[in-house]
C-alpha cells in the first residue's frame, strides 16, 4: 500500500485490481476528510490558529482574541497600556500638559503622572563635617564616584610653613595636566605696591588656589567647582583663592582662575596640597552633584 | 616627614601614605623658592624700615612725601 509524502494518506498501489478503485479513493477521501476537518466551520473574519503543536490541528479564533490586548482597553488620546500584574494589561489615562511619566510603586500600575521637576540636581556634602587639614602635606578626599559637579570650600587652610602656596589636584595627578588663565593680585604697603595681573598655565601641574603671608600663621581661603568628572572628556573647572588680608605689605596672593583639567579619568579624588610644610590648619569641604 | 591623609568618603576611614622620592623633590623645590621669596620679602622691609628711620630723622613721614608726589 502507498502512502502521500506529507500526511500518509492512503492510496492504491499500481497493481491494484481495478474493482478495488472505490475502496481505495473512498479510504483516501475518508482520510483527508479527517486531516482537513479543522479547517472546517470558522466565521467572517476569524483566523486559523493553532490548537497544539500536532499536524494539522487548529481552532477558528477571532482576530481579537482573548490572549492580545483589545482595541478597548483604550479610550482617548494619550492612553498609555501598562500593566498592574503579570499578564494583566491596564489603561493609564494620559496626564495633564507639563506633566512627566513617574514611577510610583503604590499606584495601581506602578507608574503616575507627576509634575515635573524643576530641574538641576541638588548638592550634597560628601565629607560630613569638612576634613581637617592637619597633619600632612597633602589632605586627599576619595571615594568620589558617578558624580558630574564637585565643589571644593577651603576654609583657613594653613602651613607650618610660611609663603606656602595651597594648591588643588584630582585624582592625585601630578601631571602637567592643568589648563588654566588666571589673575592674581599681591598686596604691597600701598596700593601703587599691590601688584596684579593675568597669565595662562598652558600645562601646569596643579591649581594654585592662594599662597599664605610670611607668617605662619597666615592662612588660604578659597574654593573651586569642576564640572564633567564623570566623563571621559576633559573637566572645566574655575576657582577664587587667597591668603588672607594682612595690616602691612606682605607676600600672600589672591588668585581667580578658569580653565580644565586634561585627562580621560572619572573624577575619584581631590588633594588639597600646601606646597611647602605640613598643612596644620583648616577644613576643606567636598560638595558633589549628579 | 612627608605624608598624605586620605580620607574615604565612602568607608570614613583614614589612612596615610608616605610621599614619593618624585613629591619630596617636588616638596623641596617647592621650599627653596619659599626660602627665597622670604629673604626677598625680609630684605625689602628692612630697607624700608631703614628709609622711614631716614625720613624721620629729616623730621619727615610717609604723609610728607605723598604731599611731594612720591
Amino acid at each position: 500500500m502507498a502512502n502521500t509524502t506529507n500526511f500518509g494518506w492512503e492510496t492504491p498501489d499500481d497493481t491494484d485490481l481495478v474493482k478495488d478503485g472505490a475502496a481505495a479513493m473512498r479510504t483516501l477521501g475518508s482520510a483527508i476528510d479527517t486531516s482537513m476537518m479543522d479547517l472546517k466551520g470558522g466565521t467572517t473574519g476569524q483566523v486559523l490558529s493553532k490548537t497544539s503543536n500536532t499536524d494539522m490541528d487548529f481552532t477558528w479564533v477571532t482576530t481579537d482574541d482573548a490572549n492580545a490586548i483589545q482595541n478597548a482597553i483604550v479610550d482617548a488620546k494619550g492612553d498609555l497600556i501598562t500593566a498592574t500584574a503579570a499578564d494583566t494589561p491596564a489603561r493609564l489615562a494620559v496626564g495633564t500638559n507639563g506633566q512627566v511619566l513617574t514611577a510610583d510603586s503604590t499606584t495601581a500600575t506602578g507608574l503616575k503622572w507627576a509634575a515635573a521637576s524643576a530641574g538641576g540636581a541638588n548638592w550634597s556634602l560628601l565629607n560630613s563635617g569638612g576634613t581637617a587639614l592637619t597633619g600632612a602635606q597633602t589632605v586627599t578626599v576619595s571615594g568620589i564616584s558617578g558624580v558630574d559637579k564637585i565643589m571644593i570650600l577651603v576654609d583657613d587652610a594653613s602651613s607650618a610653613t610660611s609663603n606656602s602656596w595651597i594648591t588643588i589636584r584630582f585624582n592625585g595627578d601630578t601631571g602637567n595636566n592643568y589648563y588654566q588663565y588666571w589673575n592674581s593680585v599681591t598686596p604691597g604697603s600701598t596700593y601703587a605696591t599691590t601688584i596684579g595681573g593675568a597669565g595662562k598655565d598652558a600645562a601646569s601641574a596643579q591649581v594654585l588656589l592662594g599662597k599664605m603671608r610670611t607668617a605662619t600663621s597666615g592662612t588660604v581661603f578659597g574654593g573651586l567647582t569642576i564640572t564633567g568628572c564623570n566623563s571621559s572628556g576633559v573637566k572645566a573647572f574655575w576657582y577664587s583663592g587667597g591668603g588672607e588680608a594682612s595690616s602691612s605689605a606682605d607676600s600672600q596672593v589672591a588668585r581667580n582662575g578658569q580653565g580644565y583639567y586634561n585627562s580621560a579619568s572619572t573624577i575619584s579624588s581631590i588633594s588639597i596640597f600646601s606646597a611647602t610644610g605640613n598643612l596644620d590648619n583648616g577644613t576643606v569641604y567636598v560638595y558633589t552633584s549628579a | 616627614m612627608y605624608k598624605e591623609k586620605i580620607f574615604n568618603a565612602i568607608t570614613g576611614e583614614t589612612t596615610w601614605r608616605d610621599f614619593t622620592p618624585e613629591e619630596i623633590a617636588e616638596v623641596e623645590k617647592n621650599q627653596a623658592i619659599a626660602d627665597a621669596e622670604q629673604l626677598a620679602f625680609e630684605e625689602a622691609q628692612a630697607k624700608r624700615e631703614a628709609a622711614l628711620a631716614k625720613l624721620a630723622a629729616l623730621g619727615l613721614d610717609t604723609d610728607d612725601l605723598k604731599a611731594l608726589g612720591f
